[in-house]
């Protein structure tokens, strides 16, 4: 099956596949546009969409790679935010394992910095074709209102009127213990 | 002699310093392909915390980077292959003047980076499938 790229930055792809249907299927479908944008300029008129999916996985797998090992570079130096050091290091790693030219690599680690430096001086900047929906955030109601005690005040509340109305009442009476806690609003223990 | 020589060293920091710090601000002009917001979806995926959006550009450019190599190699072996083929007819000229992107060409390429791509040549519905049917033993 093959697919033709976009002529122009602005038109879609014709891809006879489903909508996205969770989120990690969501951002592998933006992954694979941002590839098929970036092999585009190359001279290809079009691509086995198997390709093109292998492709993408390479493409994650990489960035995934990337923050793991700038991450933990950063964790054994006692910081949990990563700074350019610990990227550099990690971009080393990643570069000397995939060439086997070492002599382009210098000891201080600048020559990769160098390298993509010659590369975005050498390419135009191809920006993303559509523009992506941020993620909707609606106001999440906390529990700084309510008077539990034992909640802490910056957990958002439970979606109390859902739960107790799919909630059915027992043969002694008995109720579920958040319906007792957001009814009673903390009198159970009184 | 050796305080020329930490002098000069220095400077050769200096200007590499001022070199970073230029390709870090000139990396808020270049617009990555790959949006911010896919590449700060998988860092936080992956642990990666920086406040930093310089940070987050410089990966982009650097898989982005990767991306291209990859595909360049792939496009070199598709050539490769279409000038070893002999051109005796003009429609097969017409034809492979269309350059796609295969999968044999980009487990090629993929191969000197170290990733195993391969793909099946074919797949068999019985071990004797295709076999000659008058040697088999029915």
């Amino acid at each position: 099956m093959k697919a033709k790229f976009p002529s122009k930055p602005k038109t879609h792809l014709h891809l006879h596949q489903e909508e996205p249907q969770n989120p990690s299927e969501f951002s592998f479908a933006i992954a694979r546009i941002a590839v098929s944008q970036i092999c585009q300029p190359m001279g290809y008129k079009a691509t086995q969409l198997s390709a093109l999916n292998a492709l993408t996985v390479v493409a994650t797998k990489y960035l995934e790679a990337i923050a793991k090992s700038a991450s933990s570079l950063a964790n054994t130096s006692n910081r949990t935010q990563s700074n350019l050091l610990d990227l550099t290091l990690a971009l080393h790693h990643l570069v000397t394992l995939h060439t086997s030219s070492l002599f382009s690599i210098s000891s201080s680690g600048g020559g990769i910095i160098r390298d993509l430096a010659d590369f975005v001086s050498f390419n135009d900047g191809i920006p993303f074709a559509k523009p992506i929906p941020g993620p909707q955030i609606t106001s999440i109601p906390s529990w700084a209102s309510s008077s539990s005690s034992h909640v802490p005040k910056w957990l958002p509340r439970f979606p109390g009127s859902v739960i107790s109305c799919s909630v059915n009442e027992r043969k002694c009476g008995e109720r579920l213990w958040e319906d007792l806690v957001l009814g009673g609003g903390g009198t159970v223990w009184s | 002699m050796n305080q020329n020589q930490q002098q000069q060293a220095s400077d050769g920091r200096h200007d590499d310093d001022a070199a970073l710090s230029d390709f870090l601000a000139s990396l808020m002009d270049y617009t990555p392909t790959i949006p911010d917001e896919l590449v700060e979806h998988y860092l936080a995926k992956s642990g990666f915390q920086c406040p930093d959006v310089r940070l987050i550009r410089l990966v982009a450019v650097a898989t982005q980077k990767f991306v291209s190599e990859v595909a360049s190699d792939a496009l070199q072996q598709c050539k490769a292959r279409q000038a070893a083929v002999v051109k005796d007819k003009r429609d097969k000229q017409q034809k492979d003047k269309r350059i796609i992107l295969t999968m044999e060409d980009l487990s090629r390429s993929l191969r000197e980076y170290g990733v195993n791509v391969k793909h099946q040549d074919y797949f068999a519905d019985s071990p004797s499938t295709g076999v000659d049917p008058a040697s088999r033993d029915e």
